[in-house]
């Protein structure tokens, strides 16, 4: 078990790199979800 | 008469344990039982003091030149068929030892065996068998440290916990004895545990003897004597190191140190985040109306780094909802987003309440680097303030985050939390046949 616990425990600390180096927020603030669409996004500025 | 001690030494010449001493090995002796006429082998002549005789269960004085008859055990009727027969040999603990006397035990309901093991050139030593859990168990000349409540014995640092106080009384006696032992003789005892070790001692008179034994798997005794049937262990042992306790402790190691670099790497995390705002922009809008507005054009250059959006807006039993999206200006990508700022206090009841937030915020993940700006539509309520607001929205990119790192905290402890909840009831178990059970694994008690 405690090999088993080692390994897990390996991956776990290699996923928690990946999050930070791909800038993912596992508990991000809650960006809700528009249920409509959004007047400006499509305007581009250039 | 006389006799080799047949081939303990060689067994142990073989096995790499003789010392080197030039000590001449023990002589067995067999005399004739001066009451019933039988031979009675003593395997240890000179050291043991009684002797028991296999035909006629007389207690002969083992000293006495005409090994007079201490006791005739006629008291002993019942017949106890030992698992371990007498003049078996073992390796035990790294050593060899001969099963030379044999002894039934009770206190109250409890009965348990115990069997004398006997090595010339390490002395005696006791395997105890009480419900198919076994100890092997020494003497010690150390005296434990009681605590005032005579409910935890100190020795060499380590703490033992009172697990059994009692009277044992000798059922049955078979073999030889290193003492002279009665049978129906009664001794006040008491055993303190910490697993695998138990620290036992019996008071006779003002005599006090310690010992110290350690938990063996059954297993072990029953390869090491060669049985072949053997009584499966009940429950927990007083002093049994379960599997759970031992998984426990070696998984608590590697808990510590993955926890110590989960909390190294999270701040390392914190040190390379650059936590820059990115954009900070004032945006007017009039109460209990609609409208769509952009933000400026900003520049996030961290790629894939997450990026956070917050808003303060002038709510005041009010609220503002801005629905919207975080747009890349080059390639059109978008984050969208809704948000509902509202703060509402009062006072009902005679008690102040409040709900709600004059700042929110939001997040994204893996932002790619580019041009971005916010585009937002918003609709708000009643303000008191009846002209023109303003809310306030602030960009930051690559943004300090303590989610993950609890996240992964909490997956690393999922193992070690269910062995503690596994190693709690094997201690509940364990306790449960004592009468000093600890408040912590009492159960069904009020």
């Amino acid at each position: 078990m405690s090999k088993f616990y080692i390994v897990y425990g390996a991956f776990i600390l290699g996923w928690f790199v990946y999050l930070f180096v791909s800038g993912t927020r596992l508990c991000l603030p809650d960006a809700g979800a528009p249920d409509r669409p959004v007047g400006g996004a499509a305007v581009y500025h250039k | 008469m006389a006799g080799d001690t047949p081939d303990f030494e060689s067994e142990m010449q073989k096995a790499g344990q003789l010392p080197p001493a030039s000590a001449r090995p023990r002589k067995v002796k067999v005399i004739s039982c001066p009451r019933c006429g039988s031979s009675v082998t003593i395997r240890n002549p000179g050291a043991s003091l009684s002797v028991v005789c296999d035909a006629c269960k007389s207690l002969l004085d083992a000293q006495d030149a005409n090994f007079r008859i201490l006791d005739t055990c006629a008291r002993a009727t019942k017949n106890f068929q030992p698992l371990i027969p007498l003049g078996a040999r073992a390796q035990l603990f790294g050593k060899l030892w001969e099963c030379i006397g044999f002894c039934a035990r009770r206190d109250g309901g409890y009965s348990w065996e115990e069997y004398l093991l006997f090595n010339p050139y390490y002395g005696y030593r006791w395997l105890v068998n009480l419900s198919g859990h076994w100890n092997f168990v020494r003497s010690i000349k150390d005296t434990p440290k009681l605590d005032y409540s005579g409910k935890t014995a100190t020795l060499d640092g380590k703490k033992y916990s009172l697990f059994n106080r009692g009277n044992a009384v000798y059922d049955f006696v078979q073999g030889e004895f290193y003492w002279n032992v009665h049978v129906d003789e009664s001794v006040s005892m008491e055993d303190f545990i910490s697993p695998p070790y138990m620290l036992s001692s019996e008071k006779s008179g003002q005599d006090i003897v310690w010992s110290i034994g350690e938990y063996v798997e059954h297993s072990l005794v029953a390869k090491a004597f060669n049985l072949k049937s053997f009584r499966k262990p009940s429950g927990v042992g007083a002093n049994q190191l379960t599997g759970s306790q031992r998984e426990f402790a070696s998984i608590k190691k590697s808990a510590m140190v993955l926890f110590g670099l989960l909390t190294l790497a999270q701040i390392v995390s914190f040190i390379l985040c650059a936590n820059k705002s990115v954009d900070v922009e004032n945006f007017t809008f009039s109460p209990n109306k609609k409208g769509s507005v952009n933000s400026r054009v900003f520049k996030i250059e961290k790629d894939k780094a997450n990026a956070d959006l917050s808003f303060v807006a002038p709510v005041d039993n009010s609220w503002l909802w801005i629905s919207g999206a975080l747009v890349n200006n080059d390639t059109g990508l978008s984050f969208p987003f809704e948000k509902s700022i509202e703060y509402y206090h009062g006072h009902t009841d005679g008690e102040d309440w409040s709900e709600g937030s004059i700042r929110e915020e939001l997040g994204f993940s893996h932002v790619p680097a580019g041009n971005y700006y916010v585009s937002m539509d918003y609709e708000s309520g009643s303000f008191k303030d009846t002209g023109d607001n303003a809310y306030r929205m602030t960009v930051s990119s690559d943004v300090p985050d303590s989610g993950n790192y609890f996240i992964c905290l909490l997956l690393l402890s999922v193992f070690p939390v269910l062995y503690s909840f596994a190693v709690y009831g094997d201690n509940v178990k364990r306790w449960s046949e004592s009468d000093f059970t600890p408040a912590l694994y009492r159960q069904g008690e009020s």
